[in-house]
């Protein structure tokens, strides 16, 4: 049962107050301890000596207790790798939301594991959003129930893996059985059945009782493991990566593996990031899958949640230069407002972060062109998002940084550990320009080590904020302080109740994954529409919100709202003001408004 | 004292001649030292060790300073320092260079690739192309050159004119450390105009090409990690003799073979160099002395079995060819099934129909396709 949604406009209240005390530079200052965010992560030791403990954890924004506020979740490791097999292993962390963006730190949910990567979505169709947590032998759905995440199926071992894909901390285990690592994860509805199915990503065979130290390979062959010149872990390159899965969905928690039907001829490509999007405009979902080391994956949705890579004449497979990059998260949105999606696509240092945008024919790389080859250069990046965060109308794209080896810091790499998060605007010139960070507390003024980010409207202000793990320390709080002049509009797409045993046909499913979204500020003008898509999983192994958040600059209202629904049903909604949030549900219109 | 004067003044003249005479000999090892040292930076990069780079033009008399004149080894060391972070310094280097450098296309390249790196694609293409597009007259015999700037017109989204340089260098230096770039690149330009034949042609290409670069490049940095040891050397070898560049073969063999006759690999493979080469003799003892050396080198037995066949020794063919399809292991693995049809052969040759036949059925056991006939 949803909440009445007095919290809320209570909240409203609040922060509208405190906008207007908000004269401070426009920034993203990190406010994680002052709102009660005391998350610190672990990550095995310092010195990184297996790559396990350089890959950090992904953090989740959802509704917990359907109170209408995006509570936090984050992964967890260990300290060690020893940790593993003597335990005990570590929990989820839970951070309740008062609705104005202070928290509060729950129970969690019982788990016992070394956790990466987390999907949100409602997988059982009761209309509030559940969990998927993976980690380094574990993949475990849990429900919402009653504002709390209690442990559901454990996916793990789901045919054709075995009881060796499991790792649980504390049990014995015999060398030589690497477990399944899953790193990000990808809820979305693949074959318009209504029902969330999950893209698992999976990394590479490591042996946590053997891991590979020094060099790879043996005698006379045996490869050390440098870089530039550093003795550093091992891998990827030079281990063997663990193939994907897709499961399909059936709307009560019930999964079954279908990568055989719905991936054939995948081949294993150490995946990092997954990003389900509406690539070739079409109207289902495909995904894009950021390789590490390896050709990406651009796979196609064939219309019943089968696929075929078409990374390679989409452009996306490899750099312009033909070279497989670190792809390590991913990202889709708008840039240039043309009608398709472009990608952000983050990799190593010495590898730019890529932008690819849509053209009719696939998508055509942009790095260079907008600057961010020398920008981007130095950076190891992780998470990623493309979202207006100032309102203007145009995408910024925001960048979670940190290297993987701590030898970065020795004299001449070009590059170092701790990195600062990186900001850029993205239009309307088509270059992209430096955020610079105006206060000492800003999320992008101190060079930290992060990985995982999530992006969401945490005090109901409906600017964007974002949520960053760090690896070995505590996690951001960006409180988006920018844009305060800027119109906005905040889109909650919601899919029909219940789900009937006997439905035959194409449905949405009830969070309204999928639901594409275009709004036409004027028709007389000559400016682009905006558009967006309700998906949750995007940047590195993390689930932002599905709220849709939209920039208006100077313009108080838009002209029309088109919904594209899953279902294949499109929905108008006629000339309105900014500045709210819209619940709109399907065939029903605008259920819920509120001033913002 | 004359005398004395005399002995002295002839010393000196003597001195004189003789250290003429060594003149030539100190140049020619002075060139060799750069050429050595060229050779190093050069891999070393290749390899992402700029800091070796680094540490070496630290370590030269003179230091970076030396290198004013030369301006192959001024482009290297700028290389090094771009790849270490350093792109304004190695801004610097460059333009330290003297009046007289010789190389001075590498210069003019290496400011380019810098360019590069920072997004100036503009630049680029005015530093190394014509007014009329082409790549400049003095440039035309630097690989890097023709590579960049199709690479910058790549960045810069203009594809189509991408394609007459990066076609000119495929042509010119195939196998080049940059050629797999620049076949990924033409294949994306075919793409772009529909020509999907040509993309597929042009993306085997490089990927075919890509595999080997990525062989040569472990196995190099395996010999750096284990000088001494022969199997990394007799690896490289493989991959030029896949190449087809008999030499650098035999140059990576060569000294395997000298200083570790006993690996027996090694033999092997210089059996293979030497039977592409077209010199069976040669290769027939190459082979005799890998399977001499270690009765397990199956690929030699195989394919000194196979000589043996062509050189009408049918007896002796059958000794190798029997040896090793009862050997216990390489007798059921697929890559030796030709050995059973071709031993079945000889059998039906020396007469041996009943041997002939069983054998026969073992090839078609392993999967075998060909008629027992066919060779007739």
């Amino acid at each position: 049962m949803r909440q009445p949604p007095l919290p809320l406009a209570l909240a409203a209240f609040c922060l509208l107050a405190a906008c207007a005390e908000e004269a401070g530079p426009a920034d993203f200052p990190d406010e994680a301890r002052a709102r009660g965010v005391d998350y610190v992560n672990r990550s095995g030791r310092p010195e990184k000596a297996t790559i396990l403990e350089a890959n950090g954890a992904g953090v989740a924004l959802f509704d917990l207790g359907g109170d209408g506020d995006l509570d936090i979740v984050f992964a967890q490791g260990l300290p060690s790798l020893d940790a593993l097999t003597t335990g005990p292993g570590a929990d989820l962390a839970i951070y309740e939301n008062d609705g104005r963006g202070n928290f509060r730190r729950l129970p969690g949910p019982g788990l016992s594991g070394w956790w990466t990567g987390l999907a949100a979505g409602d997988v059982d169709n009761d209309g509030d959003t559940d969990l998927v947590a993976g980690g380094f032998g574990a993949l475990r759905v849990l429900w919402q129930e009653d504002g709390k995440l209690v442990p559901g199926p454990d996916l793990i071992g789901l045919p054709p893996y075995d009881e060796d894909a499991a790792l649980v901390p504390g049990r014995p285990r015999a060398a030589g059985k690497p477990p399944a690592w899953i790193t990000s994860l990808a809820l979305f509805d693949s074959n318009g059945d209504g029902a969330l199915d999950l893209y698992v990503g999976q990394y590479l065979d490591l042996d946590p009782v053997d891991p590979p130290l020094g060099e790879l390979g043996e005698g006379a062959l045996a490869v050390p493991c440098r870089w530039k010149g550093h003795e550093v872990y091992c891998g990827p390159r030079g281990m063997r990566a663990q193939p994907d899965r897709l499961l399909w969905g059936a709307a009560n928690g019930v999964f079954w593996d279908a990568t055989r039907d719905a991936l054939p001829g995948h081949q294993p490509g150490f995946t990092l990031g997954v990003l389900p999007f509406d690539a070739d405009g079409d109207g289902d979902t495909d995904l894009f899958v950021a390789n590490d080391s390896a050709a990406n994956l651009m796979l196609v949705n064939e219309g019943n949640g089968r696929f075929v890579d078409h990374g390679f004449e989409t452009g996306l497979a490899y750099s312009p230069e033909g070279m497989p990059e670190a792809g390590m998260g991913v990202a889709s949105g708008d840039v240039d407002r043309d009608g398709f999606l472009d990608i952000a696509l983050t990799n190593f240092s010495d590898e730019p972060t890529a932008l690819y945008l849509g053209v009719p024919t696939g998508f055509k790389n942009a790095t260079f062109r907008y600057g961010l080859g020398n920008e981007t250069r130095p950076l190891l990046s992780w998470g990623v998002h493309l979202v207006d965060f100032d309102g203007d109308g145009w995408l910024e794209l925001f960048t979670a940084n940190g290297h993987v080896y701590p030898q970065a810091d020795e004299p001449l790499t070009g590059t170092s550990y701790a990195q600062a998060d990186t900001l850029w605007h993205l239009g309307p010139e088509p270059r992209a320009r430096r955020f610079e960070p105006l206060r000492d507390d800003s999320i992008f003024a101190q060079p930290t080590s992060s990985r995982g980010s999530a992006v969401g409207d945490l005090d109901g202000d409906a600017r964007p904020d974002l949520v960053v793990t760090r690896i070995d320390g505590p996690a951001a709080l960006g409180m988006n302080r920018t844009g305060a002049k800027n119109h906005r509009l905040e889109l909650v797409l919601r899919g029909p109740e219940g789900y009937p045993d006997d439905y035959r046909g194409r449905r949405t499913p009830r969070d309204a994954m999928g639901a594409r979204v275009e709004i036409i500020m004027d028709a007389k003008d000559e400016l682009p529409r905006l558009r967006g898509e309700v998906q949750t999983a995007s940047g590195y192994q993390s689930a932002s919100a599905p709220w849709l958040h939209f920039g208006f600059g100077e313009r108080t209202g838009f002209e029309q709202i088109r919904v594209f629904w899953p279902s294949g049903a499109t929905e108008l909604i006629f000339a309105g003001p900014a500045d709210r949030r819209l619940v709109i549900q399907e065939g029903q219109g605008i259920v819920e408004r509120r001033d913002l | 004292m004359r005398a004395l004067w005399l002995s002295l003044a002839l010393l000196v003249g003597a001195a004189q001649v003789v250290a003429a005479q060594d003149a030539p000999v100190e140049v020619e090892r002075a060139a060799d030292a750069r050429a050595e040292r060229i050779a190093s930076w050069r891999e070393a990069l290749e390899l992402d060790l700029a800091g070796e780079v680094l540490a070496s033009v630290a370590a030269l008399e003179g230091g970076a300073a030396s290198l004013s004149a030369d301006g192959e080894a001024l482009a290297l060391y700028a290389s090094a320092l771009a790849a270490s972070g350093q792109r304004d310094a190695a801004r610097r280097a460059l333009r330290s260079a003297s009046e007289d450098t010789t190389e001075r296309a590498a210069i003019d390249v290496a400011l380019a690739a810098l360019d590069l790196d920072e997004d100036r694609l503009a630049e680029v293409e005015a530093r190394l192309a014509e007014e009329d597009g082409s790549v400049r007259a003095e440039l035309q015999d630097a690989p890097r050159a023709w590579f960049l700037l199709g690479r910058a017109r790549v960045r810069a989204g203009a594809t189509g004119r991408a394609r007459v340089p990066l076609e000119a260098f495929v042509e010119r230096w195939p196998r080049h450390a940059d050629a797999p770039a620049a076949w990924h690149m033409l294949a994306q330009e075919a793409l772009e105009r529909r020509d999907l034949e040509r993309a597929r042609e042009c993306r085997e290409r490089g990927a075919e090409l890509g595999r080997w670069h990525a062989y040569y490049r472990t196995r190099r940095l395996q010999c750096r990690a284990n000088p001494d040891a022969p199997e990394p050397r007799i690896g490289l070898a493989q991959l030029w003799i896949a190449a087809e560049d008999w030499n650098r073969a035999r140059a990576e063999l060569d000294p395997v073979l000298t200083r570790h006759p006993e690996a027996c690999a090694a033999w092997t493979t210089l059996g293979e160099l030497e039977r592409k080469q077209g010199r069976l003799a040669e290769s027939r003892a190459a082979y005799a002395r890998a399977v001499a050396c270690d009765p397990d080198q199956h690929v030699a037995r195989f394919a000194l079995g196979l000589l043996l066949v062509d050189a009408g020794e049918p007896e002796a063919a059958r000794v190798e060819l029997e040896a090793l399809c009862d050997d216990e292991h390489a007798g059921s693995d697929r890559r030796f099934v030709g050995a059973h049809l071709a031993l079945a052969r000889v059998l039906v040759e020396l007469g041996d129909e009943k041997s002939a036949t069983r054998r026969y059925a073992r090839y078609r056991e392993l999967g075998g396709t060909e008629a027992l006939e066919a060779s007739r």
